[in-house]
């Protein structure tokens, strides 16, 4: 149970922290007061997950903080793919090579 | 100035983490696997029932001290492993110079399970460190590799730094496929980026005497020589000793000291009995032990400290390791394997796209391109042979894990020489699609395979063989994934 809200948290610190890039600005417009808030859950959602994960286990905590953080970024960088792949907006970026 | 330092780093990163990635995919892989060597063996000894507990009767004691007296006359140096949670049976191991092998007894008669010979999980563990070429070539080439993987993450990290931040999560698989591939290489290293560094960095250091030795490559020519003592080669003894004294009283007097409720490791010498602490309990792979005399019993001494220096390479061993791991934590640490392998190999499929155009498809890039097939798919589908061996095999055959083991090096030596064949003659875009089809024939049927061969009855530990059958059908529907995907027109 806990390490589930330790990805909750991860994944909503992502989140905020891809809603507040210029490009994902754009695609989905928020009202001025949801980037403060976007801000404020990026920066406390990580320190509350570690503060869970060192409460659950002292000695191996900090792995799990990690590992769940890896892989809640991956879940969330898919997630948020789907989404945008959703409202056609897959195909703008530009070929790399 | 700036910018030529990002030119230069990416120059360095795409050809070290070319040439170095190639292996470097393989030994991410099976490291992953290595993460559930003994769950991957349990899987391969289908005859060994799971549901036994970790208790040990003397009767069980006696006849695997019987089994390591025998193999002692056979001029093997064999232990024993003790049930723990995670492998609830007594083994006698011992070393063949590449794995450790050996009989399962039960824990409470001793009798010893007619359970099939294989390398199991263990030739991944021996794979991923040494690419079974031991210590020299082996551990050496490995050791270098995690070298090379060090500077590719530096020169990685200078390059992507400026987008390190924005772009912390940003993946779009669904845009041009050059840009998917690269996403899918930037957002593996830079979320796992400390586990795979760590990771890099621990193995390393583990073996890094396997590069810079403590005494010299060259004899030194004034040093006098000094007479040698005969000693046994690793895994062998020169002779057997006398069977060991009732083993449950020293087991218990041991636990008393070691703290180490199960699951210890009882190595035998021709004056001694040693019953080590098990690497399940903490981090530190330490080496605490309690001595016995193998003639009457009487304790020796006890090793339950080490000093700083000791305890550091232990921890870092222990960290690397992950015996210490419970199961939530080994699967994070599987997660984070699968990353790093994915991380390699878009790495190398992101060199080729690169460079396609540009080579005009010439001889070495034709050479690159079989070697990335032999690598990203050529490989899995080794890893799957082993499993469809493991189970096609008649379970009594003399000589199997090593059949076992030769096939899985036939069959990537087969996808080598069919990746190579197929690039020299222009034909890659067919060849990835037949190995492709390959890999999702091999992961899809395996489950099927294990179930028509009736080898185990599925009450008995499910969870391993369920979960075992689950990730090589998911193996399969990804390479089927990727079939499917090649035959769209790039985008």
């Amino acid at each position: 149970m806990t390490f589930l809200l330790v990805l909750a948290l991860w994944s909503a610190a992502f989140w905020c922290h891809e809603c507040l890039q210029p490009r994902t600005r754009s695609s989905f417009p928020r009202q001025a007061g949801a980037v403060s808030v976007n801000q404020i859950v990026r920066a406390l959602a990580p320190c509350l997950a570690l503060t869970l994960c060192l409460f659950q286990d002292p000695a191996l905590g900090i792995f799990y903080w990690l590992g769940l953080g890896s892989a809640a970024g991956l879940s969330t960088s898919v997630l948020m793919a789907v989404l945008k792949q959703k409202r056609g907006l897959a195909r703008m970026s530009k070929t790399p090579l | 100035m700036r910018e030529t330092l990002r030119v230069h780093m990416g120059w360095l990163h795409s050809w070290v983490g070319f040439l170095a990635g190639l292996l470097l995919a393989c030994i991410f892989a099976s490291g992953t696997l290595a993460v559930f060597d003994t769950e991957i063996t349990q899987w391969m000894q289908p005859e060994v029932p799971l549901t036994q507990g970790t208790s040990l009767t003397p009767a069980a004691l006696q006849a695997a001290a019987q089994a390591v007296q025998a193999e002692e006359e056979k001029g093997l140096s064999a232990f024993l492993t003790l049930p723990s949670q995670r492998d609830p049976v007594l083994r006698v191991l011992h070393y063949d110079g590449y794995e450790f092998v050996g009989t399962a007894l039960d824990s409470t008669t001793g009798a010893v399970f007619p359970a099939r010979e294989t390398a199991g999980g263990q030739f991944f563990y021996n794979f991923h460190f040494s690419l079974r070429g031991g210590n020299q070539p082996g551990v050496q080439i490995v050791t270098f590799l995690g070298l090379c993987l060090l500077v590719a993450i530096g020169s990685g990290l200078v390059i992507h730094i400026k987008a390190l931040w924005p772009d912390l999560i940003l993946f779009r698989p669904f845009g041009a496929r050059p840009r998917a591939w690269v996403d899918a290489h930037l957002i593996m290293g830079v979320l796992f980026l400390p586990f795979i560094a760590f990771m890099g960095y621990t193995g390393t250091a583990i073996h890094a005497r396997a590069l810079l030795p403590a005494e010299s490559f060259f004899p030194s020519h004034t040093a006098t020589p000094h007479k040698k003592e005969k000693t046994a080669p690793k895994g062998r003894v020169l002779q057997a000793g006398p069977l060991p004294p009732p083993l449950a009283p020293l087991i218990a007097q041991a636990r008393d000291v070691l703290r180490s409720p199960d699951g210890n490791l009882i190595l035998f010498t021709p004056d001694e009995v040693r019953i080590f602490k098990s690497d399940a309990f903490g981090p530190f792979l330490t080496r605490d032990h309690v001595a016995f005399s193998r003639k009457d019993g009487h304790s020796l001494r006890s090793v339950t400290q080490s000093p700083p220096a000791v305890a550091t390479m232990q921890l870092v061993r222990g960290l690397h390791y992950a015996r210490y791991a419970p199961l939530p934590l080994r699967w994070l640490y599987f997660l984070s394997g699968l990353a790093a392998t994915t991380l390699a190999a878009s790495g190398l499929v992101v060199f080729l796209m690169k460079r396609r155009r540009s080579s005009g498809e010439q001889f070495f890039f034709r050479i690159a391109e079989a070697l990335t097939m032999t690598t990203v798919v050529g490989f899995p589908t080794a890893i799957l042979g082993i499993f469809w061996v493991n189970r096609c095999l008649p379970a009594v055959f003399s000589g199997r894990a090593m059949m076992e083991i030769n096939l899985f090096f036939l069959v990537w030596g087969l996808c080598a020489a069919h990746a190579l064949l197929v690039s020299l003659t222009r034909h890659a875009a067919s060849g990835w699609r037949q190995q492709l089809g390959v890999l999702a024939g091999a992961g899809c049927g395996l489950p099927l395979l294990d179930l028509v061969s009736r080898s185990h009855a599925w009450a008995q530990g499910a969870s391993v063989f369920m979960t075992a059958d689950a990730l090589a059908f998911l193996t399969g529907l990804i390479a089927l994934c990727a079939l499917l995907k090649l035959r769209e027109p790039a985008a």
